[in-house]
């Protein structure tokens, strides 16, 4: 393991030293020699940081403001020109040609004096870092400086809000549900559960909702870190959906998901919303005021066996005609109302999404061949109108994120592209190109993106993804 | 692990962040290209938990496209076998002989569930805690009052399972220790599917059948057997012995899409959330 995490970490170098910066010859201030400024690539908290450094008598020493940057520390030059480095509860301090560093105000040694060059100060990085309160390791090919412990992977992620994600890992025992800063990668452990559903963040972002295996509802205050049982009704409950003012939660009831039910958080009532004895539902979606319903239904080809038959003639046949998924809508608000059938087509139907009003459901439409393209298509909630909204590029997931939808489409050979829909033109914008590694988009309500890929999740800091998990 | 992470970040940062530098080329696939159909057929036992499954894969894998169906276990195996499925849904191992049934050559079996299965009672009758001689009576057809076994004066209705249902393997088996079903008579009647057993009992006053748990409703009575009431907790620690593996055939080692969809149904996180959710028991609960 130790030999393949140094030919990846070295593979990560090679791409980033490709593109730093460009060594230059420079003098030292005090010394007149020529010194030559390279860079190279550091692996600080999980990402590639290229950093200035130096070989001096054969060490190689790295720029203090380099690591200061990469580590989120803060650097202050007195008039002295000793340089003061801030970072969490300690504090370094170290002048030039020194082999002296005091820490924390308890004096530490150096094995080679800091050096500036170019106006810039270098230092050991592994007597700096650990002054600093991190860790520091290195080989002959690569650097890694770890200040902050990052999750350990990453199966599922929900933006909370703008700055924080929940991430849940599963193990043989069951599942782990975190809090995550989108900035740091600091995570705080919310759950552990071994038969529960997967938590639902709640419209404010104030709390998540979860399922057990009896049936039995919970929700956690993001705040304060309090479960609360919020109902003892025992049926199965896929697929919870919070409303959007969040004082209910819908779902679909029962085994086969017939039946649409709502639990008031209030009192822990359960009432049906719809009952029609269709099998199947899934992908339920609510409108904002919670009265109209999107959902697709799967049904169950007509197979006929004759067991009076000798099993070894296999007798029996499978007719899937008609059976393909089909798109309903329901608004519960209309007294007597039934669900109208929005779709007929052969398509595999996806990622349903009901517009906030409820008059209209986008989803990618599969096609029903081998090739199996994805189409981004609206239809409006009487089933009359249908539009093919987005087909430039193969789609492969479609997330909503506030009032607009947003795309993870194919791109060139080893990448995918994430666009931008207008819901109400149908607009769409390229947003930016990925690898194709990523299978996931996770979108906020404002606009925030991040990607899971191979168990791992990164989030997009300005046009640049930054890994939070390690 | 961690090396395989880091590669992907850095793939990641080749293409978006580091946009000059040639993209190195991911050694992955990313999970939503994954194509192909799976037909699934067979249990109609483990119906439920399939079609569970079916839903959430495809929003990992959107461009795979699933039918799955169900008129009994035998059926799974017969129509992998005829090439009509690739999944063959079955609540015995279809790869070995079983009794009444002979193995399927070439198939092979993969464990997704523990299924606990129960003697159901209409919610008219008051008799629900029988002893295995009680079952083996009413099910034979010996037994034909509810007053013989506790009740009160009413004639037993018995409802069975087609020849050739996985449920009805596993409860002759398990819960009649071997003894054979009666096969007609004014009383007896005979459904093709769970689905079918559910609807009859519910409303066919002093019936009794049997199902898996996952289909009894709060409109009929699961009984105890021999004082030990049907739940997961039961089977796990040995009291309730009427249970059987749900198991996935296929027709020699899975590939591609039906691959990756029995290891999603095998895997934690449905093992323990949905499976568990629709009163299966994870097969790890009994390793």
């Amino acid at each position: 393991m130790q030999m393949k995490k140094a030919m990846v970490i070295s593979m990560i170098a090679a791409a980033l030293s490709a593109t730093a910066v460009t060594p230059v010859l420079a003098q030292s201030a005090s010394a007149m020699q020529a010194v030559q400024i390279g860079s190279k690539t550091f692996v600080v908290n999980a990402n590639p940081v290229a950093i200035r450094t130096i070989t001096n008598a054969g060490v190689t020493l790295a720029s203090v403001r380099d690591i200061v940057n990469a580590i989120g520390a803060t650097l202050h030059i007195n008039k002295d020109g000793t340089v003061v480095v801030k970072f969490g509860q300690n504090t370094v301090k170290l002048k030039a040609a020194s082999k002296t560093i005091t820490v924390n105000g308890v004096a530490a040694s150096l094995q080679h004096p800091a050096k500036v060059v170019s106006y810039t100060t270098f230092i050991e990085p592994a007597a700096f870092v650990k002054a600093l309160g991190g860790t520091y390791s290195a080989d002959a090919e690569s650097a890694s400086i770890t200040t902050i412990e990052l999750l350990a992977g990453a199966e599922y992620a929900v933006w909370i809000n703008s700055s924080k994600l929940l991430v849940s890992n599963t193990n043989e025992t069951g599942r782990e549900d975190y809090l995550v800063d989108a900035a740091t990668g600091k995570y705080e452990l919310l759950l552990t559960s071994s038969d529960t559903s997967d938590l639902i963040v709640s419209p404010d972002g104030m709390s998540v909702a979860y399922s057990d295996a009896n049936g039995a509802v919970y929700t956690i205050d993001l705040s304060t870190k309090k479960s609360v049982q919020v109902s003892t009704d025992s049926s199965i409950k896929n697929e919870l959906q919070w409303s959007q003012d969040g004082s209910s939660l819908f779902f679909l009831q029962g085994d086969k998901s017939s039946v649409i039910a709502k639990l008031k958080l209030a009192d822990g009532t359960v009432s049906k919303v719809l009952e029609d004895k269709v099998d199947y539902k899934a992908n339920l979606e609510v409108s904002a005021d919670g009265t109209k319903f999107a959902y697709y239904v799967l049904k169950q080809p007509k197979v006929t066996a004759d067991s009076s038959k000798e099993v070894e003639l296999d007798d029996v046949a499978i007719d899937a005609t008609g059976t393909e998924p089909q798109i309903y809508y329901y608004d519960s608000a209309v007294a007597g109302n039934k669900p109208v059938q929005l779709t007929k087509d052969a398509n595999d139907k996806v990622f349903l999404e009901l517009a906030a009003d409820g008059s209209k459901v986008n989803y990618v439409s599969v096609s029903a061949d081998d090739a199996s393209v994805g189409q981004l298509v609206s239809v409006d909630n009487t089933g009359s109108s249908s539009t093919t909204v987005f087909a430039d590029k193969d789609v492969y997931q479609l997330v909503q994120g506030g009032s607009k939808l947003y795309l993870l489409t194919a791109d060139g050979d080893s990448t995918n592209a994430i666009y931008e829909i207008d819901s109400s033109t149908g607009a769409s914008k390229l947003i930016t190109t990925v690898s194709d590694s990523v299978s996931e988009l996770i979108v906020s309500g404002n606009a925030n993106f991040a990607a899971l890929l191979d168990g791992q999740l990164a989030v997009s800091v300005n046009g640049k993804w930054k890994n939070i998990t390690n | 692990m961690k090396w395989f992470k880091q590669l992907t970040i850095a793939a990641l940062i080749a293409v978006i962040g580091f946009s000059s530098v040639p993209a190195s080329t991911p050694t992955v696939t990313a999970a939503s290209k994954l194509s192909g159909k799976i037909v699934i057929n067979g249990s109609s036992a483990l119906l439920p938990l399939t079609l569970q499954a079916a839903s959430e894969f495809k929003k990992l894998h959107p461009k795979v496209k699933i039918s799955a169906s169900a008129a009994g276990s035998i059926t799974g195996p017969q129509a992998v076998r005829k090439g009509i499925a690739n999944i063959g849904a079955v609540d015995w191992d279809a790869s070995k002989d079983v009794p009444g049934f002979k193995k399927f050559e070439g198939q092979v079996a993969h464990k997704v569930a523990i299924i606990p299965f129960a003697a159901v009672v209409n919610k008219n009758v008051t008799a629900t805690n029988l002893t295995t001689k009680d079952l083996q009576g009413i099910f034979s057809g010996k037994i034909k009052n509810w007053k013989e076994v506790g009740g009160k004066d009413a004639e037993i209705i018995v409802v069975n399972r087609t020849f050739g249902s996985g449920t009805r393997v596993n409860f002759q088996d398990k819960a009649l220790e071997g003894t054979d079903f009666m096969t007609k008579g004014d009383n007896y009647k005979e459904v093709k599917t769970s689905g079918d057993m559910k609807s009859t009992i519910e409303t066919t006053p002093n019936a009794i059948g049997y199902m898996d748990l996952a289909y009894v409703t709060d409109k009929m009575t699961a009984v105890k057997i021999n004082d030990i009431a049907p739940t997961e907790a039961n089977v796990i620690n040995g009291k309730y012995k009427v249970w059987g593996y749900g198991y996935y055939m296929t027709k020699g080692q899975p590939t591609g899409a039906t691959k990756e969809f029995i290891k999603y149904v095998q895997s934690t996180k449905f093992q323990n959330g949905s499976l568990k959710k629709l009163k299966f028991i994870p097969i790890s609960a009994l390793k």
